[in-house]
């Protein structure tokens, strides 16, 4: 009688704990995501408590009343019970490496661990997982994973973006996915699962490892503190690969610890390899002699323009030096008085009509048109250097991407009905556009642009904070706005923007 | 023997792939699409001569490779015709002349021996390719 007294103790103490959450609720906005994500893991722990004390207690009677068999049925059904609170067990362990998305999903949309910030989109992620793991892609379940994520009346959280990043993953968007998994850098943590993180930061490094872009994994390696093995395996991989480490039982230890050692076997080989190859006397570029001849001592100055043009266009991706380098040749050859005469002479046999300064014009726009996009493609921060043809490309870029941009604000100011997703994704194009016009633009045209972008992204930010519920993505791009006001010197604006962010996600 | 003929003659395309410029990226079609490679000819060459050239390879009706500065790629007849076109215009053909300065070369250019990219990285993580 003593111990059934004791359990029910247990039982009422449970109750307690459910209707008094901890943290006290004052402390935090009862409506916001921590709020929210406390009180489904405080239902869930409360649950597995009242489930676990119920089964001691009626265990505990079934003996005392000297029927001990209905102890074994009573197990199964909190183990029943303990699927239902917690379907991640079965989901992780099942659903997802079999490949069943659309199970997984179901099982997951009954919420608990890990998805308790974001239950929606981790239900989806968990699809989404799923489908990944499937020798073929499974169109069905990721078109409803996809209408689901587009069309729920949920808030869209980091769950639910690395879901969307993952699907189109799977449909072969790699961009569209590169992009939504590496914005949950902007989302608040308490709006972004731990889990949904990993896994979007485990994607990114093995995406970067397969353009075979090693100093991007070891950037993503390094932006978790807590990696999985197969993570520490490409991180040590990366390193060695980059010369950063010289012990090759590092590299093997790593291997050993991460799962799948068959397939990975063939990163420790490359790896070993590369080292190898990066001691010996001199790598071979494979670069044809006569053009590399041409680059260093060529017969005339344009044809070595050219062929060091020719030379960085074969080279992926490019240096912020590799783009100096080809613009200073073509500034040593453009304005050269021989190069004038030689187009002088040609226009005269051809009977061109352009004079030799308005050719030596439309061969630079052509230059710099290049010189911009391999700037762009190689994702470099910064502009580095001036001169005549690199201030062309670069405003060439302020072009091209200025242009982006007002298509970018314009889609986001039509944007008022579409669904989340989608505005999550036009803003993150504007955000880019954005923040290539940082690395090349001065303050006062960044000024002009803030000042096209700020009315319609606040205006967003209120639609999405009042009348959508959607306070994540509101709070993460009133963040944003804080930071690109106080770039530009606008306290006001600055002001205004911390407001919202105080609201929180 | 035909079908064992034709048999050989797809393994062969599929060792030997005739690579076209527009499969290239767009950093090195400055070079395999420029119309003085797809045309074999000289940057001096004259308005007749470039129309003699044009209407032999067109008479020949067959795609065929050329060389250019970052190796052969194959050449078809649209190609041909396109690059003839190019050249009317002497203002653009002059263009054409400063970027065709480069010397051509028949093997594939490589950049590196053995390329650093791991194309089962994702297998690694127990996802499927694509």
């Amino acid at each position: 009688m003593i111990e059934i007294l004791v359990v029910l103790g247990c039982v009422l103490g449970c109750f307690v704990v459910v209707a008094a959450p901890v943290p006290p609720s004052e402390a935090i906005d009862p409506r916001g995501a921590r709020a929210s994500a406390t009180r489904r893991a405080e239902l869930r722990v409360g649950g597995t408590v009242v489930a676990v004390t119920a089964f001691a207690c009626l265990s505990l009677m079934a003996v005392s009343y000297g029927v001990p068999r209905l102890v074994l049925p009573l197990l199964v059904a909190l183990l029943l019970v303990n699927l239902v609170l917690h379907p991640w067990l079965l989901v992780r362990f099942v659903c997802i490496p079999f490949g069943m998305p659309l199970l997984a999903h179901r099982l997951s949309r009954l919420g608990g661990h890990p998805w308790v910030r974001d239950p929606e989109g981790g239900a989806c992620l968990a699809g989404a997982l799923a489908c990944l793991r499937r020798r073929r892609p499974h169109r069905t379940a990721a078109a409803t994973l996809r209408a689901r994520l587009v069309g729920t009346a949920a808030p869209l959280r980091g769950a639910g973006i690395v879901a969307a990043g993952l699907l189109a993953a799977d449909a072969g968007d790699l961009h569209r996915a590169r992009r939504l998994l590496e914005s949950l850098d902007v989302l608040d943590p308490d709006a972004c699962p731990p889990r949904a993180r990993d896994i979007a930061r485990d994607w990114l490094v093995a995406d970067a490892a397969r353009r075979g872009d090693w100093s991007q994994v070891i950037d993503a390696c390094n932006s978790s503190p807590k990696a999985c093995a197969t993570t520490r395996l490409f991180r040590v991989a990366a390193q060695h690969i980059l010369g950063r480490t010289t012990s090759v039982s590092t590299l093997l230890v790593a291997w050993a610890r991460a799962p799948r050692r068959l397939v990975t076997l063939s990163v420790i080989r490359r790896a070993i390899a590369s080292r190898r190859a990066a001691v010996r006397p001199q790598a071979r570029t494979g670069f044809p002699e006569e053009i590399a001849l041409a680059a260093n001592d060529g017969p005339s100055p344009h044809q070595r323009a050219v062929a060091m043009h020719l030379e960085a266009a074969m080279h992926d991706p490019r240096s912020s030096e590799t783009l100096v380098r080809v613009a200073r040749g073509w500034d040593a050859t453009l304005w050269a008085s021989d190069f004038r005469a030689h187009l002088r002479a040609r226009i005269r046999a051809l009977g061109g009509r352009r004079s030799p300064e308005r050719t030596a014009y439309a061969l630079r726009g052509q230059v710099a048109e290049d010189l911009a996009r391999w700037w762009s493609d190689a994702g470099l921060r910064h502009w580095v250097g001036t001169g005549d043809t690199l201030d062309t490309a670069r405003e060439t870029v302020v072009r091209n991407r200025s242009r982006s941009l007002g298509a970018a604000i314009a889609a986001l100011a039509r944007s008022g009905t579409a669904s989340p997703l989608e505005i999550w994704e036009t803003w993150l194009e504007l955000r880019d556009c954005h923040a290539v016009l940082v690395a090349v633009c001065g303050p006062s045209r960044l000024r002009a642009f803030y000042g096209a972008l700020d009315h319609v992204v606040a205006g967003l930010v209120v639609h999405l904070h009042s009348t959508r519920g959607q306070r994540s993505l509101a709070h993460a791009m009133s963040l944003w706005l804080v930071g690109e006001a106080e770039r530009v010197h606008d306290a006001a604006s600055a002001a205004h923007h911390r407001v919202a962010v105080v609201l929180g996600p | 023997v035909t079908g064992v003929e034709q048999g050989a003659s797809a393994a062969r395309e599929r060792v030997v792939p005739h690579r076209r410029a527009f499969d290239d990226p767009r950093s090195v079609r400055r070079w395999t699409a420029n119309p003085f490679h797809v045309l074999e000819l000289p940057t001096t060459a004259t308005w007749t001569e470039i129309e003699r050239r044009t209407s032999e390879l067109l008479a020949r009706e067959v795609t065929d490779e050329i060389d250019t500065p970052v190796g052969p790629r194959s050449r078809s007849a649209a190609e041909i015709s396109a690059a003839l076109e190019a050249l009317r215009d002497p203002d653009a053909r002059l263009l054409y002349e400063v970027w065709a300065s480069v010397p051509t070369r028949r093997e594939e250019t490589s950049v590196d021996d053995e390329p650093l990219e791991w194309r089962d990285a994702m297998a690694a993580f127990g996802w499927r390719q694509r």
